[in-house]
């Protein structure tokens, strides 16, 4: 299965953030979507994942096209996502947030959902946090839950929206190790990160948006050292940076 | 005081018509009427996040959909209620899909709008409905007060069960987390319109249950009832008694309801007083009155409990 951007526009009134953008995420790689602030990675997200409608262009999961389904159809289909800012639901308490997905699943029983909450609790390191609410966790556990929520309904596709920002160094590593195992029981990840250390670490491709243009799409080694990223990006060489 | 307090509510509202006889009786079942209106509206305001201006529209499609089916179709009056309810909530339906896709100030307008082009059909088609002068309706058992409050207070328990079973539901569950993070909701799986269109089906058809309840207690239904001045007191009552609260605004609307009586003399200047105290409780008890007044007063208990000998 592979999830295909074909030739996708968006604009915002007069600002083209996305430019006849194409990129491919074939099942089982971990990608790194990175690019300067402004470059459209978020918005090539959004799109993606049915919050904006493209202008142009086209997105496909295999031959089914999803660019006009509502985001909650996308959901099903097995795509999910975090944001920049994490979008958990601070009123309601961990376990609820691991909760939404799974009941809008409607294949899972009570006791399933029970289930995989704990399992999914224990795997993002908050088993005795069950009962808090959203609201009261630091900002790395809520990038943590937000993640924990998506995994609920194991998609294939995650695509993580700065999932290091703001998280404690130690969690960061724990996260990283997380995303590996994912990827390696056959998630396919695209992870969009300011964090280049872990991302030339982890990342087996990265694809490069500069003012909503896909500047360049290849392996870590081969990106660091294009002149069009480190002008574009770096502005200078990722060693030097 | 979390056991103490309800089971006080339950004692009074049974004992009321013990002590209150005429008069004060009518005020109390006026007083049910808007109890339903006012906790179905915050239902939608305080849980979905919704802001509708068209729940004064839906008491008066229940009201006069029971009125008419009573005096044309020869119903019962318990029959054509349940009808006014459906009526409401299949109109609801109707508007909920055209609009519930909006966001934020355009459902308001848009339910604003339909208000007031229901008043002004209600107005206008006056051999359906005797236009402003009102339509006549049959009396519950020809208008015996006791019947009247003791059926208003079975509705509106009836309405604070299912409402409050909502919450607590899968769909509660749901709403709130939309109501906390739209987008955020959507992008886990929820079908968000659908579950709006869910909640406001549903407080449609109480609002329009509470509408066919007025019309058989009242014995009149006229354009008065939907107009916007309607709506404004509903939305009153809501934010006093507390939005997240059904039986906060369920109580903020008797206790208007009763100020309303003592407010007469003011006339139409009752609004503006009413329109102050909104502001009053948004900027001081953004939570409502008293839901901020329970908590006051659980806090004097917790603390006269722990100082009394043991």
């Amino acid at each position: 299965m592979m999830l295909t951007v074909d030739q996708v526009t968006k604009n915002f009134g007069g600002l083209q953030a996305l430019s006849s953008v194409s990129v491919s995420f074939r099942r089982g790689e971990f990608v790194g979507l990175i690019g300067p602030n402004g470059s459209g990675k978020t918005t090539l997200i959004n799109c993606i994942t049915g919050l904006y409608r493209p202008d142009g262009g086209a997105i496909r999961l295999g031959e089914e096209t999803i660019s006009h389904l509502p985001p909650h159809r996308i959901y099903r289909r097995g795509i999910g996502r975090t944001f920049q800012i994490s979008k958990v639901f601070n009123r309601l308490s961990v376990l609820d947030n691991l909760r939404i997905p799974a009941l809008t699943e409607g294949r899972l029983r009570r006791h399933e959902v029970q289930d995989r909450s704990r399992e999914i609790l224990e795997q993002i390191k908050l088993e005795h946090h069950g009962k808090t609410n959203a609201e009261n966790l630091s900002g790395g556990q809520r990038k943590l839950l937000e993640l924990g929520m998506i995994m609920m309904t194991d998609p294939r596709f995650l695509l993580l929206d700065e999932p290091f920002g703001g998280v404690h160094p130690e969690l960061k590593s724990q996260l990283e190790d997380y995303l590996c195992r994912l990827n390696r029981e056959g998630k396919t990840i695209v992870l969009v990160s300011h964090e280049m250390p872990s991302v030339f670490r982890i990342c087996e491709r990265l694809v490069v948006l500069d003012h909503g243009v896909l500047v360049t799409d290849g392996s870590p080694e081969a990106v660091r050292s294009d002149e069009r990223v480190i002008n574009a990006y770096l502005g200078g060489s990722y060693d030097e940076a | 005081m979390k056991r103490i307090f309800p089971a006080l509510l339950v004692l009074a509202a049974l004992l009321f018509p013990f002590f209150f006889r005429d008069y004060w009786l009518y005020v109390g079942i006026i007083g049910l009427y808007y109890a339903i209106l006012a906790s179905s509206w915050s239902m939608l305001a305080g849980q979905v996040g919704l802001i509708s201006f068209a729940h004064a529209a839906f008491a008066g499609i229940g009201a006069y959909t029971s009125a008419l089916l009573v005096i044309h179709g020869g119903l019962s009056i318990p029959l054509a209620m349940a009808a006014g309810a459906l009526a409401a909530a299949v109109v609801g339906l109707g508007i909920g899909a055209l609009t519930l896709r909006m966001r934020g100030p355009y459902l308001a307008l848009t339910t604003l709008a339909f208000s007031e082009i229901l008043r002004i059909f209600i107005t206008a088609e006056y051999q359906l409905t005797q236009g402003s002068i009102g339509l006549k309706v049959p009396l519950i058992l020809d208008g015996n007060k006791l019947v009247c409050y003791y059926t208003g207070l079975a509705l509106f328990v009836l309405t604070l069960v299912v409402l409050t079973f909502l919450i607590h539901s899968r769909v509660g569950l749901l709403l709130v987390a939309m109501r906390e993070d739209e987008d955020g909701a959507a992008t886990r799986g929820v079908d968000t319109v659908a579950y709006r269109l869910i909640a406001f089906v549903v407080t449609s058809a109480f609002a329009g249950l509470a509408g066919g309840y007025y019309a058989h207690v009242v014995g009149l239904v006229s354009p008065q009832m939907v107009r916007i001045g309607e709506m404004g007191l509903i939305l009153a009552m809501s934010v006093f008694g507390g939005l997240e609260s059904l039986l906060g605004a369920a109580l903020g609307a008797i206790f208007l309801q009763t100020l309303t009586e003592y407010l007469r003399i003011f006339a139409e200047w009752r609004l503006a007083i009413f329109g102050a105290l909104v502001l009053f409780t948004l900027k001081f008890a953004p939570e409502g009155i008293l839901p901020r007044a329970y908590l006051y007063a659980e806090r004097f208990m917790d603390r006269w409990l722990s100082r009394a000998p043991r």
